[in-house]
């Protein structure tokens, strides 16, 4: 464990010299978590949704209406066709769609215009008495807001560009830092350091690169939620983005290191036997 | 009549063909005791890195059977060959050192790096910048040392975590005769301290040239084809 701990310390001190591409390494990698993370979580084209309309009845209640009987109007308003649903509000609540209530008020949802000025009348007819007045609001909701398609395709494009290039940039760290390391390696193999140790060694530098990726994301990531989750829009285009709570560490903490174990694997395959140092001649 | 603590290594009949059906090695044997020196000698591709290699165990021989320490190493597993290894001390040609840190530097990191720490690894220091007579030097980067130097810094790399044995390949190439003096003088020295030496070279003369006697050499001829 020791030993193990000595050459990681020994290679991390080695790759600060190259710091410049392993930073980049490590900014690639949140790059692909965060184009990885906008694919997943970005609500992109055309939902088919048109938006929607309500129709509500109000209906005021007279002074003398007792909370029994309210309570049993409530049921039979309800009971009749096409109605979604009854809501009550106090005098002084706000209506939908805005303005106030005057006095206390039943609330007659329906989807439909038709049917709203039926129950208009039939509610007038069923309640007499019992209503003060009666008035018909419609609503109309927007569509909800939705990114082009375009967008999902860009995040799809920039997660393969990011892919790539920290498959480079790991490459390149990797064999700058090897070529650096050359002589300790060779020095430690001579002395009878078997490879998969000074090989896996060098994983967990590449790792621990890919680990600081991992945490600009988590934080990056957190941060922004922070600064704009309470946006309506954002919750709109990116509802997952705001009510996953666990989304940033799934994918920071395991599809990120993940990632950076491939990316050194491929790295340190790659980096051949020259950077790496050769045994002497037979 | 010699024991098995007595031999550092021991090959018996052993035999290399390459894939090419050349064969270097054929029936070869030997014994290097604990407290020898000995030269192989012998021209280019005639298997005197070869050698090392096998007693490394890079290599695997066609046949025959090499004792280190009285242990054939073709048997052992992959984690006691490993412990085994860290008993051979093994200076490649070129010799592989670490430039830019000091002379004791270099001592210390092999050692860190065998996971040996305090009271160890002090001794390791100190025995081996006595045997190789780099003491006043430790303080210098290794850049700083001639090329003789370089490769006894490089005899004491191999030497400092206390190795049964000593593995030099050609420590003597290129070098001027009192610089080859001074690597025979540090060889001398390492065998005082119990470390036995199998050391190449491609000048038959050297080994008599230094006073050693006929039984110290080893002679190889180049391969044939089979």
């Amino acid at each position: 464990m020791t030993r193990g701990l000595f050459i990681l310390g020994e290679l991390l001190r080695a790759s600060l010299r190259e710091w410049p591409r392993w930073l980049g390494f490590s900014v690639a990698v949140a790059l692909v978590l965060a184009s990885g993370s906008a694919m997943a979580l970005l609500q992109g084209g055309r939902t088919g949704e048109e938006g929607g309309a309500a129709w509500v009845v109000v209906a005021y209640l007279s002074e003398e209406v007792s909370d029994p009987e309210l309570n049993r109007l409530g049921w039979e308003l309800w009971e009749l066709g096409g109605v979604e649903r009854v809501s009550f509000r106090f005098a002084g609540d706000e209506l939908p769609g805005g303005g106030v209530a005057e006095t206390r008020a039943l609330l007659i949802w329906t989807g439909e215009e038709a049917r709203a000025l039926a129950l208009n009348e039939e509610v007038l007819r069923l309640a007499q008495g019992k209503i003060s007045d009666v008035e018909v609001i419609g609503l109309r909701f927007p569509a909800p807001a939705r990114l082009p398609p375009l967008s999902r395709v860009i995040s799809l494009v920039a997660l393969v560009f990011f892919a790539f290039a920290s498959l480079v940039l790991a490459r390149s760290a990797t064999v700058r830092t090897l070529a650096g390391w050359r002589n300790e390696w060779d020095l430690l193999r001579h002395s009878g350091i078997e490879p998969w140790i000074l090989a896996g060694n060098f994983l967990g530098t590449v790792v621990l690169w890919g680990f600081l990726g991992c945490i600009f994301y988590v934080s990056v990531f957190l941060g922004l939620r922070g600064a704009v989750g309470g946006v309506p829009g954002v919750r709109e285009v990116a509802p997952g983005y705001v009510s996953n709570g666990a989304f940033p560490y799934l994918v920071g903490f395991i599809v990120g290191p993940v990632w950076t174990v491939l990316a050194g694997i491929f790295s340190f395959l790659l980096s051949g036997s020259r950077s790496r140092g050769v045994t002497s001649e037979i | 009549m010699l024991g098995t603590y007595d031999i550092a290594i021991q090959v018996s009949e052993l035999c290399f063909v390459t894939e090419e059906g050349v064969v270097v090695f054929e029936d070869l044997s030997f014994t290097l005791l604990r407290d020898e020196i000995k030269f192989v000698v012998g021209p280019t591709l005639s298997g005197k890195t070869l050698l090392l290699k096998l007693i490394l165990r890079e290599l695997y021989p066609t046949r025959g059977q090499i004792l280190v320490a009285g242990r054939n190493i073709l048997r052992l597993n992959s984690r006691k060959l490993a412990k085994l290894r860290e008993r051979i001390g093994f200076v490649p040609y070129p010799p592989v050192i670490l430039p830019n840190r000091t002379v004791e530097g270099n001592l210390r990191f092999k050692l860190r790096a065998l996971g040996i720490k305090g009271e160890q690894a002090e001794e390791g220091v100190e025995k081996a910048l006595s045997l190789t007579g780099l003491g006043p030097l430790k303080e210098l980067r290794a850049y700083e040392l001639g090329e003789a130097q370089r490769r006894v810094l490089a005899m004491a790399v191999a030497i400092c975590n206390d190795p049964m044995v000593l593995l030099c390949d050609d420590p003597f190439r290129g070098l001027s005769p009192s610089d080859q003096a001074t690597i025979m003088e540090t060889l001398r020295s390492i065998r005082t301290g119990g470390i036995a030496s199998l050391v190449t070279t491609d000048d038959p003369d050297l080994p008599r040239r230094s006073g050693f006697p006929d039984e110290a050499i080893l002679s190889l001829r180049p391969g044939v084809v089979a």
